[in-house]
């Protein structure tokens, strides 16, 4: 499953790596848009397989950051 | 002795030479002065207008002195000066005199900062939810219509009065400087002073509002919102064909609605150097200003206007009416997509008041206190882009229509 940004931003912390094992609701990371930040929530229990983003990233909405199996 | 003590220190003397209302006002208006600056400081004020205009505010009624002419006065500043001749004088006296009557007469330090905001404002989200974004918008502006009617039926305001006093309700501050200068030029100096005081304190009484209105397990409501995917064209054709539309209809707010519309279009042509001089350059230079001038004007003989209290009173009725509608708003708009099957946060309603963009960012607060992963900012900035459009439009039916209402 791919978790996209839902709003143009920056990326300030990445939690996890490809192979890490996430449970719903889990942080995998935080993202800051108009000087807010928010954690990245993860949608599903699974395996992380990807992950396109590290700190200080731009993002713009609709892209995928990570990918969660 | 005493005499030469006099006049070497006219900062103290004019004190006693005043009558004992007018010097009690001076003095409490350097202390309200220094209480801005500080807590601007402290940020529980918006820093950026509150601490210009603070430290302007003391500067101004400290440094007062005996003119010419015999009365007592500053070299800042004389917002009356109005004959041709007198005034040419004067700009070579007062050093802020040049830019209040070159940029604040005519609503041009309006009309720069508007084109900051128009910078910063992004369209597509408004597009995300265009009609929900609308109406939210204009629920939220309740305040400004009732406290139109309030202030003409209950205080026996003039319709202008009133109606420059209203648009505090439309939470936009170079609104709020633009109609007041069209509608009522005489009490534009505390119609300017108290809007910008109260918008900064919305960001301290908002909150409030929400937690009272909108039920605790609604505040939490995420949305997944496909933004559709508009392509820069139709985005820049949308800004140049409603900016002209708005012109045409609304010829007396055209300079403002301009001045909006052409922040957004050169974002979206991505002349880079013009979006960076209207955002970083120019906004700031006016706010700057603004914040001088507003404090520079906050004189005790100017400032004492039986009116002030009716603005005070009549103001925060603006901003709280106006909040609730939006709230109100939301609800309306949580229960029609709820109907349909679909999320909507009603939090997004106080983003109708258009404060942009912070009424947007205390309902994404509101909604991440009660979900952390909660993410409504795009609607709630599109309801906020929406609130701008709908500030103005009100504006510029007040300017006008406001002298057919009755006897100015």
């Amino acid at each position: 499953m791919e978790i996209k940004a839902r709003i143009p931003g920056s990326i300030v912390a990445v939690n996890v790596k490809a192979g890490d094992a996430v449970k719903a609701r889990s942080v995998l990371g935080t993202l800051e848009a108009m000087k807010m930040e928010q954690p990245i929530a993860c949608p599903i229990d699974g395996t992380v397989t990807a992950v396109n983003i590290q700190a200080g990233d731009k993002v713009k909405t609709g892209m995928v950051m990570i990918v969660v199996e | 002795m005493t005499d030469l003590i006099y006049q070497m220190f006219p900062g103290v003397s004019t004190f006693f030479a005043m009558e004992p209302a007018v010097a009690a006002a001076r003095g409490a208006l350097i202390l309200l002065g220094f209480a801005l600056a500080y807590f601007g400081f402290k940020r529980t004020l918006e820093p950026l207008i509150m601490v210009p205009m603070g430290i302007a505010m003391m500067a101004v009624n400290a440094g007062m002195l005996f003119l010419s002419s015999g009365g007592v006065g500053n070299m800042f500043v004389d917002p009356l000066v109005s004959d041709p001749v007198s005034l040419v004088d004067i700009m070579q006296v007062n050093f802020l005199q040049p830019i209040y009557n070159l940029t604040f007469s005519n609503g041009l330090i309006a009309c720069l900062v508007f084109m900051g905001i128009g910078a910063r404002s992004e369209i597509s989200y408004l597009l995300a939810k265009p009609w929900s974004s609308m109406i939210i918008a204009i629920f939220a502006e309740l305040g400004t219509f009732v406290t139109l009617v309030i202030g003409i039926t209950g205080f026996g305001l003039t319709p202008g009065a009133a109606a420059a006093i209203a648009t505090i309700g439309g939470a936009d501050g170079p609104m709020v400087l633009f109609t007041s200068l069209m509608l009522a030029p005489e009490l534009f100096v505390p119609i300017s002073i108290i809007a910008y005081l109260y918008l900064s304190l919305t960001y301290g009484g908002y909150p409030f509002l929400i937690k009272a209105i909108i039920p605790k397990k609604y505040r939490g409501i995420d949305m997944y919102v496909e933004a559709p995917e508009v392509s820069q064209k139709s985005k820049f054709i949308f800004i140049v064909v409603v900016n002209f539309i708005l012109c045409l209809l609304l010829p007396v707010a055209a300079p403002l609605i301009f001045s909006f519309f052409i922040g957004m279009a050169v974002k979206e042509v991505q002349i880079n150097k013009y979006t960076e001089l209207l955002e970083e350059g120019l906004s700031y230079f006016a706010t700057f200003f603004l914040g001088v001038l507003l404090g520079v004007l906050c004189e005790a003989s100017t400032i004492l206007n039986p009116t002030v209290l009716v603005i005070l009173i009549l103001g925060i009725l603006a901003l709280a009416v106006s909040a609730v509608g939006g709230l109100v708003g939301g609800l309306l708009m949580y229960w029609i997509h709820k109907r349909r099957g679909e999320d909507f946060n009603p939090v997004i309603g106080i983003a109708g008041v258009s404060c942009v963009p912070s009424t947007a960012k205390l309902a994404q607060h509101a909604a991440m206190d009660e979900n952390p992963f909660a993410m409504i900012l795009p609607v709630a900035m599109g309801a906020n882009i929406s609130g701008v459009i709908t500030s103005a439009i009100a504006a510029g039916i007040f300017v006008s229509t406001i002298h057919m209402v009755g006897p100015f």
